[in-house]
């Protein structure tokens, strides 16, 4: 009997304190995996916005693991892999933009096409 | 001083103590306070201009949102201090973000023109830069609203016609033919002559398109022809031929006829003429005969005269008989020319 409350109380100490970083430990890596996707696919380039929030919120997770603070930086690196992940879907619809403002500037006779509806900066601090 | 200590010491002064406490209390709510407030604020400001800022200030808009997170994260897990310091860092980020998108290029745009939605009348329609209007954000598709589209319209700032490719219709000479029509539109013309001037190549006073003879001077009255048979001078018809009579008659020969109608032609045409018409005779023969024949081939041909037209009130005959030679009568050839009819223009 008494093993057995042994076993629970270390079962519950190990839950208590090692779930934390577990969580925070595979969120830090979904960002990491992230952000070395956008990097290699060269969408860091488009989405400057994203991918420096990603890195922001990445270094803040870091900084709050090394305080023990495992809920706010899983939080953080949730976070940061999200806004990584965007850069896919907002490379291209960036590049559009991009290339439409130039050739609006360039040749400003041509009717230029609409610009994309949805709103840019996705994953924002909140 | 250790922690135990420290609190040991803070029972044994309970009002130390509960001072202590309080600015604690105050002071970590006013800090909460303040952080909640600044990051309000910011976030506020930035979503009002977030569009701007994304486009021109990414990464500083990134950092400030990131240093909000954490001033929150801070002020809500009681670290005034190090909330303080990620608030800090917000407001420099908020800072270098707005210095970054101040740029007009940086505003939000939707229809990529060049001209930000806030000044845009027609931010969804991209203006159609052309010179004209381009500063309110719409298209002028027909700048001229003469229903001829710019794309189409060679003079899409002046009003013209769908016929005229969208120009309108000039008359750069003034001469009442429209460009259109005027086959010389920079020289005046009558519209009869296609608005082209009408030459007058032979200078005769007769215009090109009315005379016959175009290359040749001749009187309006022979339509720009010369005369082939006469000449006019200041004061005299001057004939080519002789006028033919039957001998010692007053008959005048058919071979002459054509001369006498061109001198109807030129008394009837050159209507303040008045002519007198003189008959003359070499000396052979009775005087008083010869001057009684000259009378009557000056009123003979007077007579055919008037009977081609003329009118009879403008034309006088005298016969002159052998008294005016214009030769010697002594030979046949001096004789030939003293018989004649003369022209004299007495009036003009």
């Amino acid at each position: 009997m008494r093993w057995l409350v042994l076993a629970v109380g270390l079962f519950a100490i190990g839950a208590a304190t090692g779930c934390g970083p577990i969580q925070v430990s595979s969120a830090v890596k979904r960002a990491n995996i992230a952000m070395s996707q956008a990097q290699l696919n060269g969408w860091d380039k488009d989405c400057p916005y994203e991918i420096t929030a990603a890195e922001g919120y990445l270094a803040a997770a870091h900084d709050l693991i090394g305080r023990s603070e495992f809920g706010a930086a899983t939080e953080f690196a949730d976070k940061a892999a999200r806004l990584a992940t965007s850069t896919q879907d907002n490379a291209a619809r960036n590049a559009r933009t991009r290339q439409i403002r130039e050739s609006s500037q360039k040749e400003t006779s041509e009717p230029a096409p609409a610009f994309p509806s949805e709103a840019p900066g996705t994953g924002g601090a909140r | 001083m250790t922690g135990i200590s420290m609190l040991q010491s803070l029972f044994k002064y309970p009002r130390a103590a509960l001072v202590l406490l309080a600015f604690t209390t105050v002071s970590g709510c006013a800090t909460s306070s303040e952080i909640e407030t600044g990051t309000t604020t910011l976030e506020k400001l930035m979503a009002a201009h977030r569009e701007s800022l994304y486009n021109c200030s990414p990464k500083a808009l990134a950092n400030a949102e990131v240093a909000i997170s954490l001033a929150r994260f801070e002020s809500s897990h009681g670290r005034p201090v190090a909330a303080r310091t990620a608030m800090e860092k917000a407001k420099a980020a908020v800072r270098d973000a707005w210095k970054g998108s101040e740029d007009r290029k940086c505003l939000p745009d939707h229809d990529a023109d060049g001209i930000p939605d806030v000044e845009d009348k027609c931010p969804l329609l991209p203006e159609d830069i052309d010179q004209f209007q381009d500063e309110d954000g719409c298209p002028d598709p027909d700048n001229d609203n003469d229903g001829v589209k710019d794309v189409d319209d060679q003079c899409p700032l002046e009003a013209g016609t769908p016929a005229n490719r969208g120009c309108p219709i000039k008359d750069q000479d003034g001469d009442g033919v429209f460009d259109n029509e005027d086959a010389c539109p920079i020289v005046p013309g009558p519209r009869s002559n296609r608005g082209c001037p009408v030459q007058d190549a032979d200078k005769d006073g007769v215009l090109d398109s009315e005379d016959k003879c175009p290359n040749e001077a001749g009187p309006a009255e022979n339509e720009g022809c010369p005369y082939k048979l006469i000449s006019i001078t200041n004061d005299q018809i001057q004939l080519k031929q002789k006028v033919f009579f039957q001998t010692a008659k007053s008959v005048i020969l058919k071979e002459s006829f054509e001369m006498l109608d061109e001198v109807a032609m030129a008394i009837v045409q050159h209507s303040r003429f008045k002519v007198r018409i003189e008959g003359h005779t070499d000396s052979k023969g009775n005087d008083k005969a010869n001057m009684k024949l000259s009378q009557a081939r000056a009123d003979s041909v007077r007579k055919y005269l008037v009977s081609k037209g003329v009118d009879s009130l403008v034309l006088t005959s005298v016969g002159r008989g052998e008294d005016v030679p214009l030769d010697d009568n002594s030979t046949e050839a001096g004789r030939a020319v003293n018989r004649r009819v003369e022209f004299l223009i007495i009036e003009q």
